[in-house]
């Protein structure tokens, strides 16, 4: 158990890193269900082609054979933005065919549209990269490869963007929403549709823009995922997108502060989970066999005994 | 909008239909025997590297082999079927193949755990299985008169494997990890149970399992490096395994990683970063591309696929060219007589001594392949594939 517990602080740091890629996620998930109460699956897809985004702007700096030569900074910032806006466009694109006609329908409706986009983006992004590159499993170019060793724990630069960028988006969309213009409309439109319209403000306009944003946030978290973990292929969103929604319901959907809370505890319950089951228990249950399980186990209770989640509030439902 | 989604139902519809009449265009006639090799094996996710080179190998054999089944009147073709790596897609292509008469034999599975329920599903037509890499135990053990393999059974590899890592690689203590599969959970099995047998720590009891669909392993690297564990063996298929591999070294793991024929593909080098020149793995070919006709095949291969072939496509090859010699000895016997599927299942498991690629091919009663042996490689200069280090006793 000595030995088990030296490596505490290391676990939590592992947790702490993961948690803020899941919470990046978790804030586009929350942030369209904020104004459209509508849980968009396909979030996790474009957050997926964020990350192929990142990966052929990091292809293209390697072959021009820039990535030795320019400050890392610019491919990391070029990579983020080209991705940004890449899954804003895919955002903008899937809200108006799947989601815009079908805007009178049962709430159902609009789920199932989204599950299907959500396998159409996977298969879509399978043929693109098997045509152009020949295979779909891609290494992307390392840039901030260093880390960092504080006593016992190594944490590597490229969490560390992770982590910056986790608080800085979280901040931005906080601000956005609250502060400017646009965002008092969202939050008019999430209130109430109808009044409103009434009230001046181009509903589809707003709604349009709410999955530009969101798509941009995914398109980030994309771009951060395939530095952090230099491989990409077209399904790391799925187990992801997975984790980051019970993240944001575990924070409390569509609260953004709560999203980046879930993320971060759902991290590091997973952490704790793999690395302490097995000691725990003696050995009988693996800890990484179960690593799953402690999100979907946290999604569970937090359904059962807080179903508005940490952050939330109770609010009517308005089904 | 809606006429648009109209018109795209109805072309998918179509396209539906097309699909379903081409594959149902039977009966032969005249004098030429018309035949199909059906394939089974991933052409898409992730394993694809991996199936693609089996189901290329099985269509080269058939083309290399063109004149001297033109000979004894047997006109031969390839049938891909794409199993994406899901056992639930093995009754469903079993459905397929039996209803398609022309199919005379089956290469496949990739793996082990699609072979349980495609193999179970074509017993009844009497269609003949020879697969290029099922290694789970359980395959040939069923008393199957049509299934056949020609790699070693896990109960072979492993324990090669486990004994490559005392012997060869010299490490004391080891880590077993798996990806929860037939063949993965077996392989891994297999090698902890020799392990223990030759005084070869496992640092983590009988190895753990771990999603081979997630990206994340810090949590199971911090566990790695906190038992100072000198390898980490890894049951399973290379896509996995190599951001396994990239992610522990680069949290300064130092030992050496070994698996086994799952990760001779060419992505586990592009893949797991600076951990490739100390990837381990084992095969049943030594050396095939050293040879004077494996040279030749890569550059056959190459010509035809526009990439170098994984070693899997030389097993596909050669499972291939087991069926097409037992059509080709029936059609000698049986001269203008359309083989039914059991003539060529009996032929199929009376193989002797055929000169494969990879190497010798028989099968004794159960379906197993007696001759074949394990060699264990390393990746040395970043490049694929990796060199012999021998083979493993």
């Amino acid at each position: 158990m000595q030995e088990q517990l030296s490596i505490l602080p290391q676990i939590l740091t592992d947790g702490l890193i993961i948690g803020f890629l899941y919470a990046i996620v978790a804030l586009g998930y929350t942030m369209v269900y904020g104004v459209l109460e509508f849980i968009n699956f396909a979030h996790s897809e474009i957050f997926m082609f964020g990350a192929f985004a990142g990966f052929e702007v990091l292809m293209l700096l390697q072959k021009l054979n820039l990535i030795a030569t320019m400050p890392e900074l610019v491919s990391l910032v070029l990579a983020v933005l080209v991705a940004m806006f890449v899954a804003a466009a895919i955002g903008w694109t899937v809200e108006r065919t799947a989601y815009r006609p079908l805007r009178g329908a049962p709430r159902l409706v609009p789920l199932i549209s989204a599950i299907g986009v959500s396998f159409f983006l996977q298969d879509f992004a399978r043929v693109i990269w098997t045509a152009t590159r020949g295979n779909f499993h891609q290494a992307v170019p390392a840039i901030y490869t260093g880390s960092w060793t504080i006593g016992s724990i190594q944490v590597p630069h490229r969490a560390v963007i992770i982590m910056i960028a986790g608080v800085v988006m979280m901040y931005g969309l906080i601000w956005f929403v609250n502060k400017t213009k646009v965002g008092k409309a969202m939050r008019a439109v999430a209130q109430d549709r109808a009044t409103a319209g009434l009230m001046g403000i181009n509903v589809d306009r707003i709604i349009s823009l709410t999955f530009v944003v969101g798509g941009a946030l995914g398109g980030a978290a994309g771009a951060l995922f395939a530095v952090r973990y230099t491989s990409v292929n077209p399904y790391i969103g799925f187990i992801l997108g997975m984790k980051a929604f019970t993240a944001a319901v575990f924070g409390g959907i569509g609260n953004l502060a709560g999203a980046v809370m879930g993320g971060l505890l759902l991290g590091i319950f997973e952490a704790l989970g793999t690395a302490y089951l097995g000691p725990l228990t003696n050995g009988v249950l693996r800890g990484s066999e179960y690593k799953d399980i402690f999100a979907f186990l946290v999604l569970i209770l937090v359904l059962v005994f807080k179903p508005s989640g940490l952050l939330g509030q109770t609010t009517s439902e308005k089904v | 909008m809606k006429k648009l989604l109209a018109a795209l139902m109805t072309l998918s519809l179509l396209v539906m239909i097309a699909g379903c009449g081409g594959a149902k265009s039977g009966g032969s006639g005249g004098t030429t025997v018309k035949l199909k090799i059906a394939s089974v094996t991933p052409l898409s996710g992730g394993q694809s590297t991996l199936g693609t080179a089996i189901a290329n190998g099985a269509k080269l054999a058939i083309e290399d082999r063109k004149a001297d089944l033109e000979a004894v009147g047997v006109v031969l073709e390839p049938l891909p079927q794409d199993d994406l790596a899901e056992p639930t897609n093995g009754p469903t292509i079993a459905t397929r193949l039996v209803g398609d008469k022309e199919v005379i034999g089956v290469v496949g599975t990739l793996n082990s755990g699609v072979a349980k329920t495609l193999a179970p599903a074509l017993k009844d037509a009497n269609l003949v299985m020879v697969s290029p890499a099922n290694t789970a135990v359980i395959l040939t053990e069923s008393g199957y008169p049509h299934y056949n393999r020609i790699v070693a059974r896990d109960d072979y590899q492993g324990p090669a494997a486990a004994r490559a890592v005392k012997n060869t690689i010299k490490a004391k203590s080891v880590m077993v990890l798996h990806d929860k599969t037939e063949y993965g959970q077996g392989l891994a099995a297999e090698f902890v149970k020799e392990a223990k047998k030759i005084g070869l720590t496992v640092v983590n009891g009988d190895g753990e399992g771990v999603n081979p669909k997630d990206s994340d392993f810090s949590a199971v690297v911090t566990n790695l490096l906190n038992t100072k564990a000198e390898a980490l063996f890894y049951g399973g298929i290379y896509d996995t395994a190599a951001l396994i591999f990239k992610q522990a070294d680069e949290k300064g793991f130092k030992g050496s990683f070994v698996g086994a024929d799952g990760l001779d593909a060419e992505d586990i080098v592009k893949n797991s970063g600076g951990a490739a020149n100390r990837v381990y793995y084992t095969s049943v070919a030594d050396n095939v591309y050293g040879s004077k006709d494996g040279a030749a095949f890569v550059e056959r291969y190459d010509a035809a696929f526009k990439s170098k072939p994984a070693t899997y496509a030389v097993y596909g090859y050669d499972s291939a060219n087991v069926i097409i010699e037992a059509i080709i000895s029936y059609a000698k016997k049986n001269p203008g007589k359309t083989p039914t599927r059991a003539d060529i299942m009996k032929a199929v498991r009376a193989t002797k001594g055929f000169k494969g690629l990879a190497g010798e091919v028989s099968f004794d009663n159960k379906g197993d392949n007696p001759s074949a042996k394990v060699y264990l490689f390393q990746i040395q200069n970043s490049t694929y594939p990796g060199a012999s280090l021998g083979e493993i006793k």
